[in-house]
């Protein structure tokens, strides 16, 4: 039997396979990739000035986009960071300001200059910026690409005649491929979460997480009410694998660092008022950190000198003993609960001139 | 690329319409096209790696041209040194440089002296252990005049860089593989049929048994000083699954490769956790290095001939140089040892040699004394993995203290994660294929292949149904690839 027939055959017995494996990917769906207008869904209820809850993997820089792009108002304060940074909210700053929180999970530099981009390219000026800082922000191999949903609000950062609309999303479809996302989608067909279309929520406190108004995030019941013991048990579990985003982090990464000097001089120089923020590791974490991965302390004595350099304030640190919180204030390994986010703001009140 | 990657999806099948429509029609554009082929899989890690290739295949070629071209013992010992040095000098500076430096440095220290030196900062090549050894077989061989040197560089470039079996293994001789590339066979529908399934159980191995496994592993040996002695068992006793999935994963789709492409590679394990002693294990696990170290250094040295301190010796060097071949670190060459201490009792009684035949051949199920004869190696195997997955010897000493603890017998909590026991029945269904194919050359081998065609392709289906949906796919490397 020649080649073509071994190849004709393999590809027929082959293909029920395979569109299982792709229809699988598609109709599962498990981070909502092929769903269409997530994201606006869930901006339109938060831009009603209304909660939203039962939000499962959306494209956070496409809906922060969506935010942006049709606020009626500039808000005075603006967050800008990562989750860590996803507990600052109205509240924390004593409802002296408008707030609008524009972070996403994982931020990097790319994300930070990209989502202030999209503030400048729609007009919008905010006066007052809480720019976070991460462990991860300067390490080259952070493995963070999801910036690139905002490729073209990024480049324009530096070539404002260079504003390329986002293209074919290749990365998404490729997904239709992917082994990893076929379990995933399989298991979301077999025991998902019914529907997972973004709904009004009439309260702050659910079983999913959810977002406020302001854009700030209130943590689903089951994670803020977790025992302190079976926190330390997900750390420590956390700690067997890779360390989120600070793997291979192995120098300041030169041209991450002159970004978000430049990202900082942008917004000196647009008068905005800023304010630096940084979380500290959960205790467990943080001799992780130090044993292994010490470098994230010499991130923040440069961020610390950048920002002494430029007068900038700075508020928090890595290091949860320099700000008094122990394993009681933490979620998780990386994020603190809302009462110490806080009362680490309001320790350091007034952040903003007044 | 790794074997488990969606590069290599792509990369396999488009190689092989190219080969069997177009490089195939012709013999020296078919050779040049696996050079071509062999050298994109290979550079694909990093481009830098085939400068070093093309070395070794440069200087061997030669070397065995000149070998072969006189009857003078001097100058052909002389050309051969050559390729040794080269060849071992290259393996030895890249893999074992900074090993020895800071060796030496610690024992400078033992007596009180500081001595400073600076480490190589290199990365080492992948599969370098493996290509050399297979172009030191070639030189050898022509030098024993057990074959002839080749004429053909292409011929031979695509011998060294045959990219199914480049970065680990099966370790060809030239006696067997180059040959292949001296003509063209045409293409067989059944050969290229059984390289599919040989791929599927590979792959099946690597991504379900292997992956699965790691993790635990990985555990286990990460959180040594605060686990009981029944968890690091089960981490042991998983790293022997894990590297059998891993390493014999990748020779089943190495060997399943070349068959799409019509050539015929060595087996390389013969189902080793099979085996009723260690020696039965030693021909059974890695069988081209083994046979390998065999033939051109325990042979060389005299073998089982002389008396019995000679012997000692001899098999001693042997497992000792293999452990040191696997990896610059004392645990390798402490695991080797252990090896060496397992199976010269048996050397000494003649009882090295008693079962050369697959445990209850033609039979179902095996003998109880059969199945202790088993377990026993297995677990002798087990105590002997841990020091070649320790981070270094202190580690595995405090791994095995921990193990042989009174705490084996407490309950281990790794019991209460529920993915657990989804990769315990994975294990047992497993080692039932294995056991029910063991005569075979890989598992899927024969099984099924005398069911109704509906049976045996559901059964193809349902296996790799559990790939998708119970393999791990973070993209992990082969173990062996750090060799």
């Amino acid at each position: 039997m020649q080649p073509r027939s071994f190849i004709s055959r393999t590809m027929l017995l082959g293909a029920p396979v395979f569109l299982l494996f792709v229809a699988v990917n598609y109709f599962g769906d498990a981070s909502l990739l092929f769903e269409i207008g997530y994201e606006e869904k869930m901006a339109e209820i938060i831009l009603e000035g209304e909660m939203v809850e039962n939000f499962y993997d959306f494209d956070e820089r496409i809906f922060q986009k969506e935010v942006i792009s049709n606020l009626d108002e500039t808000p005075e304060v603006v967050v800008l960071g990562s989750s860590r940074g996803m507990l600052i909210n109205t509240f924390t700053l004593d409802s002296v300001y408008t707030l609008m929180n524009n972070s996403v999970s994982g931020a990097s530099v790319e994300d930070l200059i990209a989502l202030y981009q999209t503030y400048r390219l729609n007009d919008h000026r905010p006066g007052r910026v809480i720019l976070s800082f991460e462990p991860w922000t300067l390490n080259r191999n952070n493995e963070q690409g999801r910036w690139k949903s905002l490729k073209g609000e990024y480049q324009s950062f530096f070539d404002p005649n260079n504003y390329e609309p986002p293209g074919i999303p290749w990365d998404k479809y490729a997904q239709l491929f992917s082994p990893s996302y076929f379990q995933a989608s399989l298991y979301q067909l077999i025991d998902g979460n019914g529907s997972r279309d973004p709904k009004r929520a009439k309260d702050p406190y659910n079983e999913t997480n959810t977002k406020m108004p302001d854009g700030s995030l209130v943590y689903y019941d089951e994670y803020r009410e977790a025992a302190p013991d079976y926190v330390d048990q997900l750390i420590r579990k956390y700690m067997e694998g890779d360390i989120y985003s600070i793997e291979n982090f192995k120098e300041l990464d030169a041209e991450l660092r002159s970004q978000y000097e430049q990202l900082v001089d942008t917004l000196l120089a647009e008068e905005m008022e800023l304010v630096i923020y940084l979380e500290p590791y959960h205790p467990i974490m943080l001799k992780e950190a130090s044993e292994n991965y010490p470098i994230v302390f010499e991130a923040e004595r440069w961020l610390k000198k950048m920002a002494a350099d430029r007068s900038l304030r700075v508020i928090g640190s890595f290091d949860h003993t320099k700000l008094d919180f122990d394993a009681d204030d933490f979620y998780d390994a990386m994020h603190l609960k809302q009462s110490a986010v806080t009362e680490l703001i309001q320790r350091n009140a007034p952040i903003f001139a007044p | 690329m790794l074997f488990n990657s969606i590069d290599f999806a792509l990369f396999l099948p488009i190689a092989f319409v190219i080969y069997w429509f177009w490089a195939s029609k012709k013999l020296g554009r078919r050779n040049l096209f696996i050079v071509a082929a062999s050298y994109l899989f290979y550079g694909w890690w990093d481009w830098r790696f085939l400068s070093l290739i093309l070395f070794s295949t440069i200087v061997d070629f030669w070397a065995a041209q000149k070998i072969q071209s006189t009857e003078n013992k001097s100058s052909r010992k002389s050309w051969l040194t050559v390729s040794l040095l080269v060849n071992l000098g290259l393996l030895g500076t890249l893999k074992y440089f900074n090993f020895f430096l800071d060796n030496f440095v610690e024992l400078f220290t033992l007596f009180g002296q500081e001595f400073q030196a600076d480490r190589l900062d290199v990365v080492l090549p992948v599969g370098i252990s493996f290509y050399t050894f297979q172009t030191l077989s070639y030189t050898i061989d022509v030098y024993r005049k057990d074959l002839e040197a080749t004429k053909d560089p292409i011929a031979f470039a695509a011998y060294v860089s045959f990219f199914p079996q480049l970065v680990a293994g099966p370790i060809e001789r030239a006696t067997n593989l180059l040959p292949q590339f001296y003509s063209i066979s045409s293409f067989r529908y059944q050969q290229a049929v059984d390289g599919l399934r040989q791929i599927l159980w590979g792959l099946f191995k690597k991504i379900v048994i292997a992956d699965n496994c790691a993790r635990y592993v990985d555990f286990a040996f990460k959180s040594t000083d605060e686990l009981y002695g029944s968890t690091l068992l089960i981490g042991a006793v998983f790293f022997a699954f894990q590297i059998y999935g891993d390493f014999s994963g990748y020779s089943d789709i190495a060997i399943g490769t070349a068959r799409l492409f019509g050539f015929k590679l060595r087996q390389n394990f013969a189902f080793p956790y099979f085996s009723r002693d260690i020696a039965e294990f030693w021909r059974r696990w890695h069988i081209s290095l083994s046979t390998w170290f065999r033939d051109y250094l325990y042979i060389p040295l005299g073998g089982s001939r002389g008396n019995r301190f000679f012997v000692i010796r001899n098999v001693f060097i042997i497992f000792l140089v293999s452990g040191f071949w696997h990896g610059a670190n004392w645990t390798f060459i402490v695991w080797g040892g252990l090896n060496a201490l397992l199976f010269i009792p048996l050397l000494l009684v003649n009882r090295n040699r008693r079962h050369l035949e697959v445990v209850a051949q033609g039979k179902t199920a095996a003998s109880l004394k059969e199945i202790g004869q088993v377990l026993l190696t297995f677990l002798l195997t087990v105590l002997c993995w841990v020091f070649f997955r320790a981070d270094n010897l202190g580690h595995a000493f405090d791994y095995l203290g921990g193990m042989i603890d009174p705490s084996i017998i407490a309950y281990p909590k790794i019991m209460d994660d529920s993915d657990f026991w989804i990769v315990s029945v994975l294990l047992i269904v497993f080692t039932v294929i294995e056991w029910l194919g063991r005569e075979g050359l890989y598992a899927l081998e024969k099984i099924g292949l005398n069911w109704p065609k509906g049976w045996r392709w559901a059964m193809y289906y349902g296996i790799v149904l559990i790939i998708l949906i119970f393999g791990r796919f973070e993209q992990n490397s082969f173990i062996y690839f750090q060799f």
